[in-house]
C-alpha cells in the first residue's frame, strides 16, 4: 500500500509544484524545467524519509527498504514521462486539432479548403516547429543552413532505427 | 514490506513484451493498422505482467490488502509506459519535428530553410491530416467546404485547449 501512496504522493506533489511555478512565471526552456522540478521534488522527498515518523499514518506513505524505494521510483518515473510527453503535446499546437476546431468555428457553413490552406500556412505550421528545434539545442544555425547537434543527431537516430525495424517511412 | 523483487520489474517486462509484440505484428501486417498493432502490444504485456504478478505475491502468500495494492501500482506504471511507448510510437509517425529532424539527418551538409521546405512544408501536413480526418469520418466534404462529423476529436480538441489554459494559461501557442 505504501508504494502506491508514495508514487502517487510525490507526483501529484511534484505536479502541484510545477502549476505554481509556471503560473508565477512560464520557464523558457520549459523541458528542461520540468525535469529539474519533478526529479528535485522526488529527490528531496526521499532524502526528507528520515525526518517524518516511521509509525502511524505516515508508515503508509514511506517506502520500506531499497526495493520498496526503487518501487516507488520506477512508478514516479512512468508518471513523470507520460506527463512530460503529454506536455510536449500541450505546447505545439496540434495541426489536426487546430483543423477541426477552425471547421467547428465555421459551421453550420463549414470551411473552405481555400480557406484552410491560407490560414495554415508554413509561417504557422512548420517555421516555429524550426525555431523550436533551435531553442532546444537540436538543429543549429551553420550560416543559412541547418545542421544537427550532437544531442539532435543521437535523438533523431533512435527513430531513425526504430522506423526501420518497423519498416515504416518518415512520417510526418 | 514483501517478498521477492520479481514484482518491482514485471511493469519493464510487460513493456519489453509490448513492444517486441508490436513490432512483430507491425511487420506481419497483414490488414492490421498500427492502431490495431498498439493495441495488440499493449494487450499482451498487460496479460503478461499480470499473470507474472499474481502468481508471484500469490506464492508469497502477501496480505489481500498488499495484493491488491501492489496489483494497482503495477497496472498503473505499466499503463504509464504503454502511453509513453504509443506516443513515442505516435511522434514517428506524425510529429512535425521529428520529420523535420529527419530531412535534416539525411542531407549531407544539412538544409537551409527554403530546402527544407521543399521536401516538407505545410501543404504535406494539411494533406495527410485531412486525409486521416475524412477517412476516420470525423470530417467530411460537401459542395467544396470541411464539415464536422463524429464529433469525437471535437471533443478531444476541446480537452486538450482547458489543459492548454490550465497549465499554460493560454488556449494556443500563438496567443
Amino acid at each position: 500500500m505504501n508504494i502506491l501512496l508514495a508514487g502517487l504522493s510525490l507526483f501529484f506533489l511534484a505536479f502541484g509544484i510545477h502549476l505554481v511555478i509556471w503560473k508565477v512565471h512560464l520557464p523558457h526552456h520549459q523541458s528542461s524545467a520540468l525535469l529539474w522540478t519533478f526529479f528535485g521534488t522526488f529527490s528531496l522527498g526521499v532524502i526528507s524519509t528520515p525526518l517524518f515518523p516511521q509509525d502511524g499514518l505516515w508508515a503508509w506513505f514511506l517506502p520500506h527498504g531499497l526495493l520498496e524505494l526503487i518501487h516507488v521510483f520506477l512508478m514516479f518515473l512512468s508518471l513523470t514521462f507520460a506527463y512530460l510527453i503529454t506536455y510536449s503535446a500541450l505546447e505545439a499546437d496540434s495541426p489536426s486539432l487546430v483543423i477541426i476546431r477552425m471547421i467547428a468555428e465555421a459551421m453550420p457553413t463549414g470551411l473552405a479548403k481555400q480557406d484552410l490552406e491560407t490560414r495554415l500556412s508554413d509561417d504557422i505550421l512548420i517555421l516555429p516547429r524550426i525555431k523550436d528545434l533551435l531553442r532546444d539545442n537540436l538543429v543549429v544555425a551553420n550560416g543559412a543552413r541547418l545542421q544537427l547537434t550532437p544531442q539532435g543527431r543521437s535523438f533523431i537516430k533512435i527513430f531513425v532505427i526504430f522506423r526501420a525495424l518497423l519498416k515504416a517511412g518518415k512520417g510526418g | 514490506m514483501y517478498g521477492p523483487a520479481l514484482p518491482v520489474f514485471t511493469p519493464i517486462l510487460g513493456l519489453t513484451v509490448n513492444v517486441l509484440a508490436q513490432v512483430v505484428s507491425f511487420r506481419i501486417k497483414g490488414r492490421l493498422s498500427l492502431l490495431h498493432t498498439i493495441f495488440i502490444g499493449f494487450i499482451s504485456g498487460l496479460i503478461t505482467m499480470s499473470v507474472i504478478d499474481v502468481i508471484t505475491l500469490s506464492y508469497n502468500k502477501c496480505s489481500l490488502i498488499y495484493f491488491i495494492a501492489i496489483i494497482i501500482a503495477n497496472i498503473i506504471i505499466y499503463g504509464s509506459l504503454g502511453y509513453c511507448y504509443f506516443h513515442f510510437i505516435n511522434l514517428g509517425e506524425t510529429a512535425r519535428r521529428i520529420r523535420l529532424l529527419r530531412e535534416i539527418y539525411d542531407s549531407d551538409v544539412g538544409l537551409t530553410t527554403s530546402e527544407l521546405l521543399k521536401l516538407y512544408n505545410a501543404k504535406e501536413v494539411l494533406s495527410y491530416r485531412i486525409e486521416r480526418l475524412l477517412q476516420n469520418k470525423q470530417i467530411h466534404l460537401q459542395n467544396d467546404r470541411y464539415l464536422i462529423g463524429n464529433p469525437t476529436i471535437l471533443w478531444f480538441a476541446n480537452i486538450i485547449t482547458f489543459l492548454k489554459y490550465l497549465v499554460l494559461g493560454k488556449r494556443s501557442e500563438f496567443d
